[in-house]
């Protein structure tokens, strides 16, 4: 297996990518990986890579590339935004079409991460299927999330919060910016997300989905019955895969690689 | 009803959580955190249950950590939600 670190041009930032393949027998299919967001990046890395590692393993190719203003990419605050993602996204795609000529590309995205391939899908019509995995389906929720988990690190190490959610919004309004832990996140970021809502997209032109819930339940969570509901609405091909394990995307501990793999190679073939 | 808010939030947490005991296995009076093993993840996931099982929003100035000590400290807290 080939595994290959180098940097795509992604015009004002240079991104991060690690190329993944087979040696010899390349079956023409290559995935592009869109990882999530803040802690939920890292816990997510090792799960990435060893999938990376099966997909080659059955001759298939992956890039994982690191969005602008994460992990080992250029950009700053300003560039943490859905819309310079997609840029990058649509960077990573070409860079994949010049490599391999014209290849069954497939979008693998973790929360936010699935969010943004969902997005880019309904932008640019390249992509072939789809595999999403506890997507952010409404960006104001997923806002709400980040904010109150803020809210109780802050618990954790102070005995209580030293601020709330209400005053992390008026922060950002006010000085349009907003230290998350390390990570500076943008008004331009909060707004953009807080308008996401997938069950409000005409889905229609999506051709294959693998949506994966990872979650105590074994019924679906209620925001992705309205997504399935859009799917069906489109005539869009959904299959759901429910894993009763926790999800790796926050395990601070070893996380379950095999299951999540086990759930996605069958779908690959 | 309100003699069940003890089981009723150990049942959430180790399902939620997917704790390796059962919830007859917790103990009231014992440390979320130090017993436990519960993290700012894992208490993120019994603020979603809470709000799942007695429609309880967390407000500013809630997030105390005197509230999730135990489970008993939880029920302690909803009770006061529900009164």
């Amino acid at each position: 297996m080939i595994q290959e670190p180098f940097f795509i041009d992604g015009g004002n930032a240079q991104l991060y990518s690690v190329l993944f393949m087979p040696e010899e027998g390349f079956s023409n299919k290559v995935f592009l990986f869109c990882h999530p967001l803040f802690e939920e990046k890292k816990a997510s890395h090792r799960v990435l890579v060893e999938l990376a590692r099966k997909l080659a393993g059955i001759g298939h190719a992956s890039l994982m590339l690191d969005l602008r203003a994460c992990g080992d990419s250029g950009g700053d605050v300003r560039d943490f935004t859905p819309a310079n993602w997609l840029n990058d996204m649509h960077s990573g795609i070409n860079w994949l079409q010049k490599r391999f000529g014209k290849p069954r590309i497939t979008l693998l995205g973790i929360r936010f991460g699935a969010t943004l391939a969902v997005q880019f899908t309904l932008k640019e019509n390249v992509i072939e299927d789809l595999i999403l995995i506890d997507p952010v389906i409404i960006g104001k929720d997923y806002l709400d999330e980040i904010f109150q988990q803020k809210c109780i690190r802050e618990m954790m190490t102070f005995g209580e919060a030293r601020t709330d959610v209400p005053a992390m919004f008026a922060d950002l309004e006010k000085n349009g910016k907003l230290d998350l832990d390390g990570i500076m996140i943008s008004s331009d970021f909060f707004n953009a997300v807080k308008e996401i809502d997938l069950r409000k997209e005409d889905l229609s032109s999506l051709k294959r989905i693998l949506l994966i819930q990872q979650s105590p339940r074994k019924s679906l969570l209620p925001t992705y019955e309205g997504f399935q509901q859009k799917c069906q609405e489109g005539n869009v091909s959904l299959d759901i895969s429910l894993l009763t394990i926790p999800p790796f995307w926050k395990a601070v501990d070893m996380a379950d690689y095999d299951t999540v793999c086990n759930s996605i190679l069958p779908w690959c073939q | 009803m309100d003699d069940n808010i003890e089981q009723e939030i150990k049942k959430m947490i180790v399902e939620r959580l997917f704790l390796k005991i059962t919830p007859e296995e917790m103990e009231n009076d014992k440390g979320l955190i130090d017993v436990y093993g519960i993290d700012s993840f894992s208490i993120m996931e019994i603020v979603v249950g809470l709000e799942e099982l007695y429609g309880i929003t967390f407000k500013p100035g809630e997030f105390k950590l005197s509230y999730f000590k135990t489970v008993g400290s939880i029920a302690e807290f909803v009770r006061s939600k529900k009164k």
